[in-house]
Parts: C-alpha cells; structure tokens; sequence
C-alpha cells in the first residue's frame, strides 16, 4: 500500500474535463464564496482589532475601507456569504432528504440566487439608511 | 440520509469516528450560524458607518461582546472544517497537504486569538476604568 500511494491518480472531481452545467457552476460557486469569504473575514477582525487599539486606529481603518477596492470586495462578500448561506441551507435540506428529486433541482437553485440577491440589496440599504 | 437516524446512530453506538464527527460538527456550526450571521451582518452593517464613541458603546456591551465572539469562533470553525474538506479533495500530494491542513489550523487559531484579545480590550477597558 505505501508504495502504491506515489501513483497520482486523479481526484473526484475532474474539473477539466467535465463540462460545466447550471448546477455544477452552482455547487462549484458554493465552495468558491466559501473560500473567498475569508477575505473579508480577515478584514473585519481587523477592523475589530483597530476598535480595541483606540479611536486613532479605529479612524484609520475606517479610512481604509472607504477606499474603493475595499467597498468592492465588502460589496462582492455581502453578495457572497448571502448565496454561500442559502446555499448552505438547500445543502442542509438535501442532507435530511428533502427536495433530492431532479423536478426541484432547477426551482431550488432559483430560489437561492434570487434569495442571495434580495438579502444583499436588503443589507445594503439597511447599511446605507443607518448610516 | 437522514441526519436525526444518523445522529441516534451515532450517540446511541457511543463513540465518534473521525469523519462521522467533523461531518456533524459542520453540519451544526452551519445550523448555528444561520441565525448568528443575520444578526451579525444586520448590525454590523449600522455600526460600520458609526463613529468610535458609538461603536464602543454598543461593542462593550458583554451581550454583544460575547455574541461577537461566538459569531467569529463558530464562523472559523466552519472555515476551517470547510478548507480541511477542500484540501482533502483537491491536494493529492501528501507532504503539501499537510503543510496545507497545519497553516490553515495555525490560521484558526491566531485568527481565534485576536478575536478574543480584541473584543476583551474593548469590554474590559470600557467598562470598568
């Protein structure tokens, strides 16, 4: 057996070679904004770490994220931990057994981008309102 | 599969496997976090345009302080349980594979790290000085 571990066979998911469906690009999406989440996740500790060092650093940090890239990228992970956490819950659904027929494969997956679009303009105003 | 049978079938045997356990605590820090992160997100997203008197008067509050935390540790768990999964998919070389699952628990931990020393300073400066 260790030897035969050196033989690199190829993983399960044969990304480049398996053509990309609706539902694919979907459930690829759910790992993608997973990972891509830690981003924003680093920069609001931060922004949690310049609150506790006092208001001069807490001016800075609030001076780095009215900067345009950081306004995008907070942007983008609004949209993205929105769509992540709708399609966490049909992924939740779909381990207790629900929904798994192929008639609601389509109708769930509209369900969830258009729910992580609403949530994302929600917050975006609720964010926009308050402040 | 059904997670409650799932779930009796495994506390009724008494003991966790290795996989059976990291897939069941994914499963509940995601239950948990859904309602943690709407209420994260809705305040933070008002406290964000604030200034620091009004930030420190809300995150000082021990109620918010903890929730903070409690949002952060469960959303790096799930982070981390998450990249552990991904690493194991797709990184078929052993020895960078390891070097992958040690830097992202390293992560989790400094992360972790600042997180509670952050939302310490700011309960424990504020109110009781």
């Amino acid at each position: 057996m260790p030897g035969e571990q050196k033989i690199s066979r190829p993983l399960s998911p044969h990304l480049t070679i398996y053509r990309p469906q609706f539902t694919s690009v979907l459930s690829i999406l759910h790992r993608i904004t997973g990972v891509g989440l830690v981003i924003s996740l680093i920069l609001v500790i931060g922004w949690f770490a310049a609150l506790s060092f006092g208001i001069h650093a807490f001016v800075e940090i609030n001076l780095f994220f009215k900067s345009y890239v950081i306004q995008l990228i907070l942007v983008a992970s609004l949209w993205a931990l929105w769509y992540h956490t709708c399609t966490g819950i049909r992924h939740l659904i779909w381990d207790m057994g629900f929904c798994l027929d192929p008639e609601w494969i389509n109708p769930s997956a509209y369900i969830v981008l258009f729910c992580s679009l609403a949530f994302t303009f929600l917050t975006l105003f609720l964010g926009w309102f308050s402040s | 599969m059904n997670i409650i049978n799932l779930s009796l079938l495994v506390f009724a045997s008494g003991k966790l496997e290795k996989g059976t356990a990291h897939w069941l605590t994914q499963r509940a820090s995601s239950i948990i976090l859904i309602p943690l992160t709407i209420l994260f997100v809705v305040t933070f997203v008002q406290n964000l345009g604030s200034s620091y008197e009004e930030n420190i008067a809300f995150y000082k509050n021990p109620f918010w302080a903890f929730f903070t935390f409690l949002f952060f540790n469960l959303t790096l768990l799930h982070f981390k349980q998450g990249a552990e999964v991904i690493i194991e998919d797709y990184i078929s070389d052993h020895k960078s594979g390891k070097i992958l699952m040690n830097t992202n628990r390293i992560f989790f931990w400094i992360m972790n790290f600042i997180v509670l020393v952050a939302l310490s300073i700011i309960v424990l400066e504020n109110n009781w000085s």
